[in-house]
């Protein structure tokens, strides 16, 4: 669906260097600090901003051959940025109406009722919960076949992030064939909703795991100098100093379970991942 | 370009108190000194600085990169605004002439030609107007905007007085400028329209440009 090959974009010192592969059906996460490219990323994808090399394959066509018809099978949610919000929902309607062939108002209207989303009031009068749901609507209404969301849940509480995350789990399961790819630096929310996951740092992509394997075969060892002298580290992905001995990552949990069973272990999450693969130290 | 369309008049519709004090402060001079022309100035120059500002309200609150990503390409998102410019100006002194028509038939004294004149005029530097305001607003945005419309407004005045008083110093440049008397009215309208085509299609070609350049 999605195909972004040694995508590079310079920002001053900053370099971005990735490449990604969302098939059809997929929700794919795309998690990292503030700053390390999600948005970068995002904004190449849509032809906001140029690049400097690469290649950016959406439906199977390179993105400067793209036509309306590519624009229309694609819902974005932006970080920065939205709907004019001197307009209200109405206006909204009406506009994405006359754009998007596949909109459905009945599905517009519905939504906007059930998340008390007022039609008349100006949308500069939104509350934050309020603003981020006008986004997602304005993206899932018109039955898209690729939803691009660029921290859709940035400023939200728990339950506002829980509704929106259910908006989506509703979208994908009306079609099997839907993707979305999703960034966020709230982990917990890609963790119960994305098939796979990619970390980006810097610039660059410095994990790519589906969900599953990340959730059950990661794993945190904290270890004593000693213990961590004995143990096998052929499949450590990180380790990092700390002042009780190390800190180490693995992608063989259920190995040191059965092999070292007095190892403290935790279970993998991805805050915790995404810090060993930043910060750790490759053995 | 449909969707372009309803949105900015929305905003319009949105703005209708200010469209409606715009429309009272020009009623004014109309109704107390029987100056109708002055609304036939006014009007359309009002709608067609709201016509600029609409590049404005693109700019509020990020949503440019937001327009851009719907099914729009860049090159329709410039022609709108000439577009909505010209529906908006051009309509609305449409309007005004109706309006002097209508106030000619009840009033004798007053002159049908030099009212329709006044119209051409105002058309012509209204779609100049815009054919220089809208590629300046889409590089610059509206605070830097407003300073190259000042500077604009000033360069027009300066050249006018320096040409005047030039014109005056010598008798043979008031000759030459006297040929502009010998010119019939169907070569007016003509090198009107031919300068409005040419300043519009100039525009709108510089603005394409610069919003396929345009980094979000």
């Amino acid at each position: 669906m999605l195909k972004i090959k040694d995508l590079r974009k310079s920002y001053g010192t900053f370099e971005l260097n990735c490449s990604m592969e969302i098939p059809a059906g997929c929700i794919t996460g795309l998690v990292g600090s503030n700053g390390a490219g999600k948005s970068t990323t995002f904004k190449s994808v849509l032809g906001l901003i140029s690049i400097d090399g690469g290649s950016i394959e959406v439906f199977g066509k390179e993105i400067h051959t793209w036509t309306k018809a590519e624009k229309q099978r694609m819902g974005v949610v932006l970080a920065n940025g939205g709907f004019n919000t001197y307009l209200t929902m109405k206006d909204m309607e009406t506009v994405l109406s006359r754009m998007y062939p596949r909109f459905d108002r009945a599905m517009f209207r519905e939504y906007c009722r059930r998340y008390q989303l007022p039609a008349d009031k100006r949308i500069k009068e939104f509350s934050t919960g309020m603003l981020a749901k006008a986004k997602i609507l304005a993206a899932i209404t018109h039955k898209a076949d690729l939803l691009l969301l660029d921290e859709p849940t940035t400023g939200l509480d728990v339950l506002a992030r829980e509704e929106l995350l259910d908006m989506l789990r509703a979208y994908m399961e009306e079609n099997e064939e839907r993707t979305i790819l999703i960034s966020s630096h709230i982990s917990t929310d890609l963790e119960g909703l994305c098939d796979d996951l990619y970390m980006i740092d810097n610039g660059e992509i410095v994990l790519h795991e589906e969900m599953d394997v990340l959730l059950g075969q990661y794993g945190i060892l904290k270890v004593t100098q000693s213990q961590f002298d004995a143990m096998e580290k052929q499949y450590l992905l990180r380790v990092m100093k700390e002042s009780y001995g190390y800190r180490c990552l693995t992608r063989e949990k259920q190995f040191y379970m059965e092999n070292y069973p007095n190892l403290a272990l935790e279970k993998g999450n991805v805050d915790e991942v995404i810090a060993m693969m930043v910060k750790g130290e490759a053995i | 370009m449909k969707g372009l369309l309803l949105k900015d008049f929305a905003l319009m519709k949105g703005q209708r108190r200010f469209f409606l004090m715009l429309l009272l402060i020009g009623m004014i001079p109309a109704l107390a000194g029987g100056n109708v022309g002055f609304l036939t100035v006014y009007l359309p120059f009002g709608f067609c600085f709201f016509t600029i500002s609409t590049i404005s309200y693109d700019e509020i609150d990020n949503s440019l990169p937001f327009l851009l990503i719907l099914p729009v390409s860049r090159r329709e998102y410039a022609g709108e605004k000439y577009v909505y410019g010209i529906i908006c100006g051009v309509g609305t002194l449409v309007l005004c002439q109706l309006l002097g028509i209508g106030y000619g038939i009840f009033h004798d004294d007053f002159l049908m030609i030099p009212y329709f004149v006044q119209g051409g005029v105002t058309a012509v530097i209204m779609i100049v107007f815009f054919a220089i305001m809208i590629p300046i607003q889409l590089k610059f945005g509206s605070e830097k905007g407003r300073i190259f419309l000042f500077a604009i407004v000033i360069a027009v005045m300066g050249s006018i007085a320096v040409l005047n008083r030039l014109l005056h110093l010598s008798i043979e440049a008031e000759k030459a400028v006297g040929f502009l008397a010998d010119i019939p009215v169907w070569g007016y309208i003509l090198g009107s329209i031919v300068l409005c085509v040419l300043a519009l299609g100039i525009s709108y070609s510089i603005s394409v440009k610069i919003m396929e350049k345009k980094e979000l």
